[in-house]
């Protein structure tokens, strides 16, 4: 006995005698509990600071440790259960420490029926008592301590001899109670942990075999167990690595053999030994499997841990039971790419060890290929299901049995087919269940013009398909897959097969959407890949099989898009993800892609037309793209540029009579952009316009909308034409009024005195005969005999030419707004055409009756319409001069008519608007605030100003505008102009008039004889 | 063909840029580029792929009468101002030139192609000028000195003689001189030549000509020294002949007139001791007055007309038979023209066509590829199987195509893929 140990044994002796002493007088009575309980605690104090040294405690040392503690367990009924349970944790340390392995035969059977019995009562009189909590798992531990220090010596070869194996069987039913009806978690592990030191510490085969049956079952139903209480993750975690213990050591390969046989010999052992033996191992297999297939649901368990440590169980069973469980191996295998396809920190390590033991053998990758099989197939109809977990798991399983196959070099051509149809099927699936809950497509009103001013410059599209979340997992999940497709390094044919355009062109509908989105998620970036890879075999330019493909469902988008909107609104996910494969051929192609424009440019630009705001927001995208690829600075500058080609392309539609409101808006947007140096290429485009509007008059919102195109040119036209008028039109204007001298008066007073003298006279006007003589003035200006030959017109003159002569037709229009869209194009138009008058005074002819019936037209009563034909008679008296001298005088009296009534109209509006204000001040007001009926009063007005300066007028329609705009020659600066310019004389005398004088007839003036006058 | 089923056939494209009536199309450079050329003197040359002008220049002071090529770089015009003028236009001259389209050009710009050769023709008449390759043996000095320069071989051009519009001039080319002559025919009167074509081989030079009358004749020489033969004489048409051009299988000749009627005419190469009153194979009543613009495809198969209804027609060049018409011009239409397609090796016509000389058909709408292009394409196609870039194989594509063009008053070129 060396130093430390006396030093030990002084420091348990003073515990060891008090715990006896108290056990005695406990049991006379003259000890409580409690007393009982210090000692055990100082005891068990004692030993832990015993043991902090190593190999302090000894067999001895423990033995007589262990006597005082022997009369507690010999009373266990009576003492309070604190006390048997420090009890049980002294004799621990003692098991663990003291005896360790010199534990001998007889002590631990003893021990051994103690702890079996305190943890579970006994084998005769099972559960007389409910076990304590505390008490339960302080026996477990205290058993699997010592099953632990008991290892070979004593459980293997001393203790359970055949008579023993009761005593076993009773512990490990305890065991087992303990592990399935613990009360706590606690016990539970504790049970468990016991179980599992046994299993490694047992060497007896036999009495393994015995009580694995039992085993096996108990852990299964902790494992499957389905009731409400879920065991603990830990529970689980220990008892999956209790039964892989187990079913390796009871039914490894290499015990079912023969342990010291190599394992190639295994197989020929088993058939040739043992005929009980095998049948025995068949029969445990058969219920193995069957145990295994219930708890299989545990591969899906939510704790990392618990599927790390199923991941070990197969593993385990697959490496060492191959042939003895022949049977599971397909389900665990399967059951290893579920594991695997979970995807998390942990488990990507596991996928090396799949690798691994699946590289090791060749037998298990043909039944990771034919569960793949199996999961492709049933995929579509999980993609039907509404379970998204479900959907989840089943693309994750063929995902990583795809990546460990391919791992494996394993040709996968078998599966090309049905991979290909299958895959297909559940695309289609999954968007039929994600249109179920179809929402109602966003509109647009948004103009493509707008858009383009908008500048969105994203680059990448917002899917089309699977917006829901619901069904994103099922899409992130097919992407993924496609993913993984696309890396296959022999997947050309598997992508032939998916992106099979025979099968995008056959198809309809879902089918059809389901084929262009795989294979788009395939071509995506293909030749990205492609052309690192011919970087270093440096193979001939390529032109492979990815570029094929491409361009195969290229072509075939192309078609999609070039079927009109107007067609196939509800089929706009396709035409999104046609637009998607543009974007892509574009990215690929680069640079090389602009002369596809010729033929992509306008169903892009088209569907911007669109009234779906996500088809739009797609093509928006897409033209981003586009133009990034083909390196234009914007898409602004990608249309200029090509500019012809939607010319071209939206000339061919409209030839056709393809009346899709789209393309109006296009050619609109498109002349905005590109200006007037587009115009000469439209016109047999206006052509087209035109036949088409003689076809549809009857249809407003179209003709509108061609009439914006009409309305486009002409301003455009008119834009940059601007200067050429202000210097033609000084022409045929009526000379400004003179002031009547001395010479004239003398000469008229020289007619008149000869009219007077007639007999035959005819009573002279009564105010001063104007000075303009429109007689001479006609006949003067026409010939212009200095003029050269007019130069033939540019193609934009004739383009504008026939749009002022086609358009006045469709002034009969019943709709308002289109009226005063024609009238407002009549205005813009005319300025351009004054530069060739032999040209335009024709038109101008032929536009007056038109557009002044719309002024003289009562019943219609729409100030804008009044106010755009005032406007549209303005610029064309404006621009005809004098040549439409004779058709005002004609039409005067309706023109008066016309003023009055808006006149009137016009007070009316001033008087409801605000009955405070005096009239004057109405007026006066600036014109900001005025209504409808005041501008188109203000534009009549202007109508007659212009009539004034620019036509001309008789001395009778001279009274009559002076009646008309006499008031406001003081109030406008405007009107006073003219009105001085017309007669200053008759101004004058209104003026006067207006100042309330008298005007009195000079008395006497020498010579001259007055005539009454009435003023 | 055209079914009553199928939507009315529409054109792939619209060449926008003339702002005067087209008068002749061209295809060139193994059919990568189109020329069109107007009534202004404008001559475009168009990229078939990009479908934009890569040179654009005024050629001539009046309305052009015809284009044609010689080689692949060469360009033949002809002009109402007197001229015929030949151009060196290469691919990489097209990046110094203008692409101001006629539209939009304020005044020509002083940006031409090189001239290489300028002949004064008489162009009273309206009538194209034609042209062959010479088959004539060429004296050994000036062969090398043209070997040298990487020259085309020479040509044979037939135009109006310039006094006496019923006789035909036939100059050569590079060497400009005027190789022969064939006098108007004194018996008949024919009044002016309106259309010509011609072809030799060898020795021989054989003339097909279309007259003011409606007469058309063949005339053969068999021999430098000796005089031209008529070998034919007919009078199909009552009106003035407009188009005239010889089948690709060199066995027959077809025309059309200002009358309605379409007629298809044999070629005799020499005077056969069997047969001395030749036929006119085929007159078609077609019930369209005013087609001209005709041309063959170059596998004989079929031929277009353009006419001045504005309806382009499309004929079987065997039964003369109307196989489709197209619609897309508002104007009448004044030219058409074929691109060169493959020669398919198993037909005898095709077989025959790039073993002998390939005649010049009237030149406005000639669509046949001079012998030089047909063998360069054939070897296009056959590195074709290895294609290259992405722009390469467009290209190829353009080209392949079966483009029928159609040039018509509104200045407006329709590119039509049929057939």
């Amino acid at each position: 006995m060396d130093e430390v140990r006396v030093k030990a044994f002084r420091a348990l002796k003073p515990p060891c005698v008090e715990l006896s002493q108290v056990a005695l007088r406990y049991k006379g009575k003259k000890a409580t509990g409690k007393d009982l309980i210090k000692a055990l605690e100082d005891l068990q104090e004692t030993l832990r600071a015993v043991i902090k040294q190593a190999n302090t405690l000894d067999s001895k040392l423990a033995e007589y440790v262990f006597f005082p503690l022997s009369h507690i367990f010999r009373d266990t009924k009576d003492l309070p259960i604190r006390a048997v349970e420090l009890a049980l944790q002294c004799l621990q340390i003692l098991v663990a420490h003291g005896w360790q392995s010199q534990l001998s035969p007889d002590l631990g059977k003893q021990l051994l029926i103690l702890l079996t019995f305190l943890a579970g009562g006994s084998a005769t009189d099972a559960k007389v008592k409910d076990i304590n909590e505390e008490l339960g798992s302080a026996a477990f531990d205290c058993l699997a301590t010592l099953f632990e220090a008991s290892r070979d010596p004593f459980l293997g070869d001393n203790i359970i001899q055949s008579h023993d194996v009761p005593i076993l069987g009773h512990a490990v039913a305890v065991m087992l109670d303990g592990i399935t009806d613990g009360p706590s978690a606690k016990v539970r592990l504790a049970a468990l942990a016991a179980l599992n030191n046994m299993i490694s510490g047992i060497a007896d085969d036999e009495a393994l075999k015995n009580v694995f049956p039992g085993i096996v079952s108990s852990l299964t139903k902790v494992l499957s167990s389905k009731n409400g209480a879920k065991p603990s993750y830990r529970v689980l975690t220990a008892s999956l690595a209790t039964l892989t213990k187990i079913l390796c050591k009871v039914i490894s390969d290499d015990e079912a053999g023969e342990s010291s046989e190599a394992q190639a010999d295994a197989v020929a052992f088993i058939e040739a030994k043992e005929d009980g033996e095998s049948s025995w191992a068949t029969a445990t297999a058969g219920q193995v499997r069957m145990a295994l297939a219930n708890i299989l649901p545990l591969r899906y368990h939510e704790r990392p841990e618990v599927r790390a440590a199923f991941f070990k169980l197969c593993v385990s069973v697959i490496e060492q039971c191959r042939k003895s469980l022949s049977q599971s191996i397909p389900m665990l295998t399967d059951t290893l790419i579920v594991l695997c396809s979970q995807a998390s920190e942990i488990e990507t390590a596991n996928i090396f060890t799949l690798n691994g033991i699946l590289a090791a053998d060749a037998s298990l990758l043909e039944i990771v290929k034919s569960s793949l099989h199996d999961w492709i197939v049933a995929l579509p109809r999980v993609m039907q299901s509404n379970d998204d977990t479900r959907k989840r798991k089943a693309l994750e399983q063929i995902s990583t049995s795809f990546r460990v196959l391919q791992n494996q070099d394993i040709r996968l051509d078998t599966l090309n087919d049905s991979m290909a149809v299958n895959l297909r099927a559940s695309v289609t699936a999954a968007i039929q269940d994600s249109s179920k809950a179809i929402r109602p497509v966003p509109e647009s009103s948004l103009e493509v013009t707008q858009l383009l001013q908008f500048r969105s410059r994203s680059l990448s599209f917002t899917p089309v398909l699977f917006n829901e979340s619901s069904s994103r997992i099922a899409m992130t999940g097919l992407q993924k897959l496609a993913e993984q497709l696309k890396a296959l390094p022999t997947s050309i044919s598997l992508q032939q097969g998916i992106v099979n355009v025979n099968a995008l062109r056959s198809t309809s509908g879902d089918e059809q959407l389901a084929s262009l989105w795989l294979s788009l998620q395939l071509l995506n970036d293909a030749s990205v890949d492609a052309s690192a890879v011919d970087q270093y075999l440096n193979l001939p330019p390529e032109y492979d099989a990815h570029e094929q493909l491409l361009d195969e469902v290229y072509s075939f988008s192309l078609d999609v898009l070039a079927k009109s909107t107007f067609e196939d609104e509800d089929r706009w996910r396709l035409q999104a993800l046609a637009l998607e494969t543009v974007a892509i051929q574009a990215r690929n192609q680069k640079y090389d892609f602009r002369p596809e424009l010729v033929d992509a440019l306008y169903p892009i630009l088209e569907r911007l037309g669109s009234n779906n705001a996500a088809l739009q927001q797609h093509a928006m995208t897409c033209l981003n793209i586009v133009s990034n690829s083909c390196d234009y600075p914007d898409s602004a500058s990608l249309i200029v540029d090509n500019a012809d080609y939607l010319a071209n392309a939206v000339a061919l539609k409209l030839n056709t009579f393809d009346i899709s409101p789209e393309a109006p808006q296009v050619l609109v947007m498109m002349i905005r952009l590109c200006g007037s140096a587009l115009i000469p290429y439209l016109d047999d485009l206006v052509e087209s316009v035109f036949s088409i509007l003689a076809c549809y008059h009857g249809y407003p919102k179209l003709v509108e909308s061609l009439f914006s195109v009409l309305n486009a040119i002409v301003e455009e036209v008119a834009k940059s034409s601007t200067p050429l008028i202000e210097a033609n039109s000084e022409n045929n204007r009526p000379r400004a009024y003179q002031p009547t001298g001395i010479a004239d008066l003398a000469s008229i007073l020289h007619t008149n005195l000869e009219q007077t003298t007639r007999p035959l006279s005819q009573l002279a006007p009564s105010p001063p005969e104007p000075t303009l003589d429109q007689d001479e003035e006609q006949s003067s200006s026409p010939p212009r005999p200095s003029s050269p030959p007019p130069a033939p017109l540019s193609k934009t003159d004739t383009l504008i030419t026939s749009i002022t002569s086609l358009t006045p037709s469709h002034l009969t229009t019943p709709s308002p707004a289109l009226r005063l869209g024609i009238l407002t194009l009549l205005t813009s138009a005319l300025p351009i055409l004054t530069s060739n008058t032999d040209n335009f005074l024709p038109i101008a002819a032929t536009l007056w009756p038109v557009t002044s019936i719309r002024l003289y037209d009562s019943k219609e009563n729409e100030p804008s319409t009044t106010l755009a034909a005032a406007n549209a008679l303005s610029i064309l008296c404006k621009c005809a001069g004098d040549f439409l001298a004779s058709r005002v005088e004609d039409d005067w009296d309706q023109v008066c008519k016309s003023y009055r009534r808006v006149e009137k109209e016009m007070k009316e509006e001033s008087r409801t608007q605000s009955k405070v204000k005096g009239k004057e001040n109405e007026i006066a007001k600036a014109s900001t605030g005025r209504g409808m009926r005041w501008k188109a009063w203000n534009a009549v007005v202007g109508l007659l100003l212009v009539t004034v300066r620019d036509v001309g007028v008789t001395s009778e329609i001279e009274d009559g505008i002076f009646e008309m705009l006499g008031w406001l020659a003081f109030e406008r600066e405007d009107v006073r102009d003219v009105l001085e310019m017309l007669n200053a004389d008759t101004l004058w005398l209104i003026e006067e008039k207006a100042r309330g004088e008298v005007l009195v007839k000079p008395h006497t003036l020498e010579g001259v004889h007055f005539r009454d006058v009435k003023l | 063909m055209s079914s009553a089923c199928l939507p009315p056939a529409q054109p792939a494209f619209i060449l926008r840029g003339h702002s005067a009536q087209i008068h002749a199309l061209h295809f060139t450079k193994n059919n990568a580029r189109l020329l069109t050329a107007d009534a202004d003197g404008w001559i475009v040359s168009w990229n078939l792929a990009f479908k934009r002008p890569v040179a654009v220049w005024k050629a001539h002071g009046n309305a052009v009468l015809g284009v044609g090529s010689w080689g692949t770089d060469r360009i033949i015009t002809h002009g109402r101002d007197d001229r015929l003028l030949v151009w060196e236009l290469g691919v990489e001259d097209e990046n110094i030139l203008d692409k101001t389209l006629p539209v939009d050009a304020v005044e020509a710009s002083n940006k031409l192609p090189w001239l290489l050769h300028m002949l004064t023709v008489n162009t009273l008449n309206f009538c194209p000028f034609a042209m062959c390759r010479d088959g004539m043996p060429q004296v050994l000095s000036t062969q090398k000195v043209l070997k040298d320069n990487n020259m085309p071989e020479p040509i044979l051009i037939a135009v109006p003689n310039n006094i006496d519009s019923g006789g035909i001039d036939i100059y050569q080319l590079p060497t400009q001189t005027r190789a022969a002559n064939i006098g108007a025919d004194r018996d008949i009167t024919t009044g002016m030549v309106m259309a010509l074509s011609i072809l030799a081989d060898s020795t021989r030079i054989q003339v097909a000509a279309g007259y003011e009358s409606g007469h058309t004749m063949v005339f053969v020489q068999n021999d430098p020294a000796a005089a031209f033969q008529k070998l034919y004489s007919a009078r199909p048409h009552t009106q003035p002949v407009l188009s005239l051009s010889i089948d690709p299988s060199k066995d027959t000749y077809v025309t059309t007139s200002a009358d309605a009627n379409i007629a298809k005419h044999p070629f005799p190469s020499g005077k056969s001791i069997w047969n001395t009153e030749l036929k006119t194979i085929k007159v078609t009543p077609t019930k369209h007055s005013g087609q001209q613009g005709l041309s063959y495809r170059s596998d004989g198969k079929v031929f277009a007309t353009a006419g001045w209804d504005s309806h382009v027609r499309v004929y079987s060049g065997k039964t003369m038979k109307e196989l489709a018409v197209l619609k897309w011009h508002k104007g009448g239409c004044y030219a058409t023209a074929f691109a060169a397609i493959k020669p398919v090796t198993s037909n005898v016509t095709s077989d025959q066509a790039s073993e002998g000389q390939i005649g010049r058909s009237v030149v406005p709408c000639s669509n046949q590829a001079s012998e030089e292009e047909t063998e360069a394409l054939v070897k296009m196609e056959e590195q074709s199987s290895a294609v290259g870039t992405v722009q390469q194989r467009r290209d190829e594509k353009a080209r392949n195509t079966h483009w029928l063009v159609a040039g018509a008053k509104d200045g407006k070129v329709s590119l039509w893929a049929i057939y």
